[in-house]
């Protein structure tokens, strides 16, 4: 009940505060130009699930800001716990960033892109993948961690750049090579999926515990 | 934590960073049932960093601090002035965090906050509200909830007379039932029925004299006239006649802090002049001071 209170709470916060409004616009403009020019969903896919990686870190780091640093004080010592109010801003990042999967998903299907229920089971995991990464390197980049918007920038713009230069990094690079336009077969894919999903999920649960460490020695 | 004990500090030192200095410096505090104790200090002392840890926001480095993890209420020194809601939805929002009780601590909230007569009214933004006013929500905020411990960050800070005077009947009706209140202050004013003094300097905390309380040492020249500004001077005795108490029967000294480890006193004066004048002549001598404290209206 505390918990919905809190998620009600801190979404509101964000939607009044309006800077959802950019990465969203964002998000739309590059899944509509990426999947212009046909080809399967599959491919698509591939495109914009790594396009979401940037943006669910962006998304992440407004929800994180958009409260007031005193008002946070006040939050945590009425709901009782730091990690609680942390963790739970990080899920309304996470769930903010679905709708945003919602877009990259359906809009594919809407233009008439090719695609078997694997490909859109495989581009909803990718999609899940990417913004669960998003949102767990977005906690690392914003406060009380980085209290600067340009560092904060600085990083997002690092960390998408080493996941899409170094092979094998999870989870987008895997993704994008594994949609790419060759599709392998669905057992191929499904493997490859669920190998990034485990990386992604372990890395993702190290980075949120390092930055709630981190967070703590902050205060 | 025993049954009559709220909260306490045991042995707490702090610090940011490990090459940073201590902001606290093995900080004892033990806050009894039912109690209201006064942490007095002055900017960079550390009082904040102290309230902080009490309110469960931040960490001791080092010592144990130990506290009623869910029964706790803050306000802190401000209110941010760009919260996008109004008092009301905001006080909901707040009590919705404490449980299923919600719109009871909101009811009790919205009463305070007619008692504390915010104006122009609950249904207003809050980026709307003067700094008085955000004040006074923050206020309500924090008494709505039956919390064990409340803590104050500079609780009057900005709040006109008929406010203060609530505040300080609302800090009563709390004591007498059994919850225990920490405020955070510069200095002593409208903290007269506070059970226990503390000062807080460069991040040590000792039990101040009993010359702090100003309900013993106000002087005898009469209620402070609206719009008389506070100076605080700091004193240090160089001869054997220096006498704090003379200080304190001076017209329009409000305090004086007595400081017998370094021989040093801080008044608080609203005639600065009369009171450098004299205390020089009997004693003292100048260490430093600050002529433009506040307007007496708004501590007093």
């Amino acid at each position: 009940m505390i918990i919905v209170s809190l998620v009600r709470y801190l979404a509101g916060d964000v939607l009044r505060a309006g800077r959802w409004v950019a990465p969203g616009v964002l998000f739309l403009i590059l899944t509509v130009s990426g999947t212009a020019v046909g080809g399967t969903a599959l491919g698509g896919y591939g495109f914009t699930a790594t396009a979401l990686l940037p943006i669910a870190i962006w998304v992440t780091i407004t929800v994180l800001n958009s409260e007031d640093p005193i008002q946070t004080g006040i939050t945590t010592v009425a709901v009782g716990s730091a990690l609680t109010v942390r963790l739970t801003k990080l899920a309304v990042a996470f769930l903010a960033c679905q709708f945003l999967t919602a877009i990259g998903v359906l809009w594919p299907l809407l233009t008439g892109h090719r695609a078997t229920a694997s490909d859109v089971l495989a581009g909803l995991i990718g999609h899940l993948l990417s913004s669960l990464a998003g949102v767990a390197f977005g906690g690392l980049l914003s406060r009380p961690l980085l209290r600067a918007p340009a560092w904060a920038v600085i990083g997002g713009i690092v960390v998408f750049l080493l996941e899409i230069l170094i092979p094998g990094f999870p989870p987008v690079r895997p993704i994008a090579v594994s949609f790419s336009d060759v599709p392998p077969t669905s057992a191929e894919l499904f493997r490859t999926l669920g190998q990034v999903a485990a990386e992604t999920v372990i890395g993702a649960v190290v980075l949120i515990g390092l930055a709630q460490r981190l967070a703590q020695r902050r205060t | 934590m025993t049954e009559t004990e709220a909260a306490s500090l045991r042995g707490v030192w702090k610090r940011y960073s490990r090459s940073g200095g201590w902001v606290l410096r093995n900080v004892d505090l033990v806050i009894g049932a039912g109690t209201v104790h006064a942490v007095l200090g002055g900017n960079g002392d550390g009082k904040s960093t102290l309230l902080r840890i009490l309110a469960g926001l931040s960490s001791a480095s080092k010592g144990a601090a130990r506290r009623p993890r869910r029964s706790v209420s803050y306000v802190p020194e401000r209110l941010p002035a760009a919260l996008r809601m109004t008092a009301e939805r905001y006080l909901l929002q707040m009590a919705r965090l404490r449980g299923p009780e919600a719109d009871l601590i909101q009811a009790r909230s919205l009463n305070l906050l007619e008692r504390l007569q915010l104006s122009p009214g609950p249904d207003v933004p809050i980026i709307q509200l003067s700094k008085g006013n955000r004040q006074k929500v923050s206020l309500a905020q924090a008494f709505g909830f039956p919390a064990v411990l409340t803590v104050l960050d500079e609780p009057f800070s900005g709040l006109d007379r008929e406010a203060t005077a609530e505040l300080r009947a609302i800090l009563a009706e709390t004591r007498a039932d059994g919850r225990s209140v920490v405020v955070g202050a510069h200095h002593p004013a409208a903290l007269e029925d506070a059970d226990a003094f503390h000062r807080l300097t460069v991040g040590r905390l000792r039990p101040a004299p009993a010359s702090t309380s100003p309900g013993s040492l106000r002087s005898g020249s009469g209620p402070v006239r609206s719009g008389d500004r506070l100076a605080r001077i700091e004193l240090r005795a160089v001869e054997a006649t220096a006498s704090a108490a003379l200080l304190a029967e001076l017209p329009g000294v409000r305090s004086v802090d007595d400081e017998p480890a370094s021989g040093q006193v801080v008044v608080i004066t609203s005639d600065p002049d009369g009171a450098l004048r004299t205390a020089l002549s009997h004693g003292w001598s100048f260490v430093r001071g600050d002529l433009q404290l506040a307007e007496a209206e708004e501590t007093w």
